[in-house]
């Protein structure tokens, strides 16, 4: 009878467990964060093992320290170059209005097509609900709400979110002269995952529509306020789809990206001048770890010494300096389990700086693919591209950063270099930190209480 | 349990964490894919012998080793930890599993499946998290990539068990827990 209860439990543990590991929810992370304290006291007891590493970790160390001043500087130069790129470059759109930076933090939870923005600052006087947002000369969005989800951040609403509507005119005129005009906003209905994204194009005032350039253009509108602001934006391009209907297709990267964005204000706007951006890596939101252990098996990260009772939370980034190193994947009472850039299924925002031009390219969600094959060391992302466009012919050799938009990883930190394939579609990406990484034994965790 | 049961688990959760750490640095070093996972061989060599009512302890303690040094979920550690010992526990009642050819057979099984099934679990989550960000998902290493990836770890694993399981269950600790009363000699009584 004993035997057969003995069985009977064991059956059940092995059955619960794996079901659980399919299925994780919050209730079965709690209790393993329980169930797996002791672990945290093994894993300090892994200090014999970790000597053995300790030449290496130390050369990685004085490697990063040489390193982190370079990359410290190009960081603020990408900062800079982002910041100047989120204004409009044509004078007529700069004319007559004031440009409010805001960087882009991460999307409002389960609204995909919500932006959580952060002002500059950390203050939204002068600023209203309403106000269009754009990057560089391209429309996306209007200010939804203003100091949400905490002081000093906003919430913008995307033009492709269902509920949203914005007059558009077409670069084209009909038979008696007027300008074509047509309601855009929303995701067209023929956009798949995966493929590029086009926006709604309703009530156009002809039937047949030329493919040209639409802008935003409310003026017919009494209802918006903020006409006069976001009068001319770009909206996209107007071509036919599948299944005959027209759409839009945007310039910007509306799913992976923007990371930086301007809110559009009226000249008069009583709002300070100069405010600074905010700096997470000046912040006291970070916790120093110490590496325990190094992953054994398959996959590729560290144990560290800190976990949710010192604010830790899932996602959060483990950083050297102003370099990434990995992500919170699994979440202890007093540790935690870090995925490195090498581990496989990582998808992160990033951000290109070629090194013979200064404008950010943009590159959205970058997928890891685990270790390259060349060069040594290198880390294989996988890239949707949607083409380079820049001076010159063949690759171009760039920095790579985190872009804006993950939570709990600032932008800007660097990831390594890379060589950019100037073709569009899927495409593999080497990055090389230049650096062994695998060996560090110190870093700091972000924290919880903000945003990235 | 007594306290010197007690000191017993304790030594043998420490020589599996150093186990694990250990086949970790090795992999990083010259040995690479070829590096032997101790902290399994441990787990193997010990199971064929512990007593039957301890096999569910002897998971748990290796799989708290486990997740000391690993990024995997430790529920899915737990589970592979479970398997491998319920399996362990279904072999030896019909071989004789304290013989060292069966018991690298085993351990070089129990290395392949559980490699098997964390990265399946892994590209489960993977999945999972790009569908969240409506992102397409990765290509996925297939069963035969995971299997041919791991079989250079699985051999060396197979090996250290052949040549090393008498000396490993002699580690200080571990014959305490095997006891008077081992698997083998209530085998034989049957």
């Amino acid at each position: 009878m004993r035997r057969s209860t003995s069985r009977t439990l064991f059956a059940l543990a092995l059955v619960a467990s794996a079901v659980a590991a399919l299925r994780p929810d919050r209730r079965t992370e709690r209790l393993q964060a329980v169930l797996f304290a002791p672990a945290r006291l093994l894993a300090e007891m892994c200090a014999p093992v970790r000597w053995l590493r300790l030449r290496a970790a130390r050369a990685a160390e004085s490697a990063l320290i040489e390193r982190d001043a370079r990359e410290h500087a190009a960081r603020v130069e990408l900062q800079e170059l982002q910041r100047a790129a989120s204004a409009p470059q044509s004078d007529e759109l700069r004319a007559a209005r004031r440009f409010v930076h805001a960087e882009v933090v991460e999307r409002a939870g389960q609204h995909f097509d919500t932006l959580v923005v952060r002002l500059d600052g950390l203050d939204s006087s002068g600023l209203e609900r309403g106000m269009p947002v754009a990057h560089g000369d391209d429309f996306v969005g209007r200010v939804a709400q203003l100091d949400a989800p905490q002081r000093g951040y906003a919430l913008v609403e995307l033009v492709t979110s269902r509920e949203f509507a914005v007059g558009a005119r077409l670069e084209a005129l009909d038979d008696q002269g007027e300008p074509l005009r047509a309601v855009a906003g929303g995701l067209a209905a023929h956009s798949r995952r995966g493929a590029e994204l086009r926006l709604a194009l309703s009530t156009p005032s002809r039937r047949e529509l030329p493919a040209v350039l639409a802008r935003v253009d409310e003026s017919l509108s009494t209802l918006a306020p903020f006409a006069a602001q976001s009068a001319g934006f770009r909206l996209g391009w107007v071509e036919a789809s599948p299944r005959g209907e027209h759409v839009l297709a945007p310039a910007l990267d509306l799913r992976g990206g923007p990371f930086r964005v301007s809110i559009v204000a009226p000249e008069s706007i009583e709002r300070p001048h100069g405010l600074a951006p905010y700096e997470p890596l000046s912040d006291p939101h970070w916790a120093p770890a110490r590496v325990l252990a190094r992953s054994v098996g398959e996959r590729e990260g560290f144990v560290l010494s800190v976990g949710a009772l010192h604010g830790v939370e899932l996602g959060a980034a483990f950083v050297v300096g102003s370099r990434l190193i990995g992500r919170v994947s699994e979440l202890g009472a007093t540790h935690c389990a870090v995925a490195s850039l090498g581990d496989r299924g990582w998808a992160l925002p990033a951000v290109a700086l070629p090194d013979d031009s200064r404008t950010p390219i943009a590159l959205g969600n970058l997928v890891a693919r685990g270790r390259a094959s060349a060069p040594a060391g290198a880390l294989g992302f996988e890239w949707n591209s949607s083409g380079v466009s820049a001076p010159g012919a063949g690759p171009l050799a760039a920095q790579v950063f985190t872009g804006s938009g993950a939570p709990g990883v600032p932008s800007g930190l660097w990831l390594g270099r890379t060589e950019l394939p100037r073709e569009s579609g899927r495409q593999l990406l080497r990055i090389d930190p230049l650096v062994e990484l695998r060996s560090l034994s110190r870093g700091f965790v972000r924290l919880r209480g903000v945003t990235p | 349990m007594s306290f010197a049961t007690v000191l017993a688990w304790a030594a043998l959760a420490l020589w599996s964490v150093w186990g694990c750490a250990l086949s970790q640095e090795l992999a990083a070093g010259a040995l690479g894919r070829f590096a032997p996972d101790l902290g399994l061989a441990l787990l193997v060599s010990c199971a064929a012998r512990l007593r039957t009512r301890d096999l569910g302890l002897l998971a748990l303690v290796f799989a708290q080793a486990r997740v000391a040094t690993s990024i995997d979920p430790p529920l899915a550690t737990l589970a592979s930890t479970l398997g491998a010992v319920a399996f362990l526990r279904v072999v030896r009642g019909a071989f004789e599993l304290a013989r060292p050819t069966p018991l690298a057979l085993a351990s070089a099984l129990v290395v392949w499946t559980s490699e098997v099934w964390l990265a399946q679990v892994a590209g489960l989550r993977v999945r999972e998290q790009l569908s969240r960000a409506a992102l397409d998902s990765v290509a996925l290493p297939s069963l035969w990539e995971v299997l041919s990836h791991t079989a250079p770890g699985a051999l060396s694993t197979a090996l250290v068990v052949f040549v090393a399981a008498p000396l490993l269950r002699r580690l200080p600790g571990v014959p305490v827990l095997e006891g008077a009363r081992s698997w083998p000699l209530v085998a034989s009584h049957r």
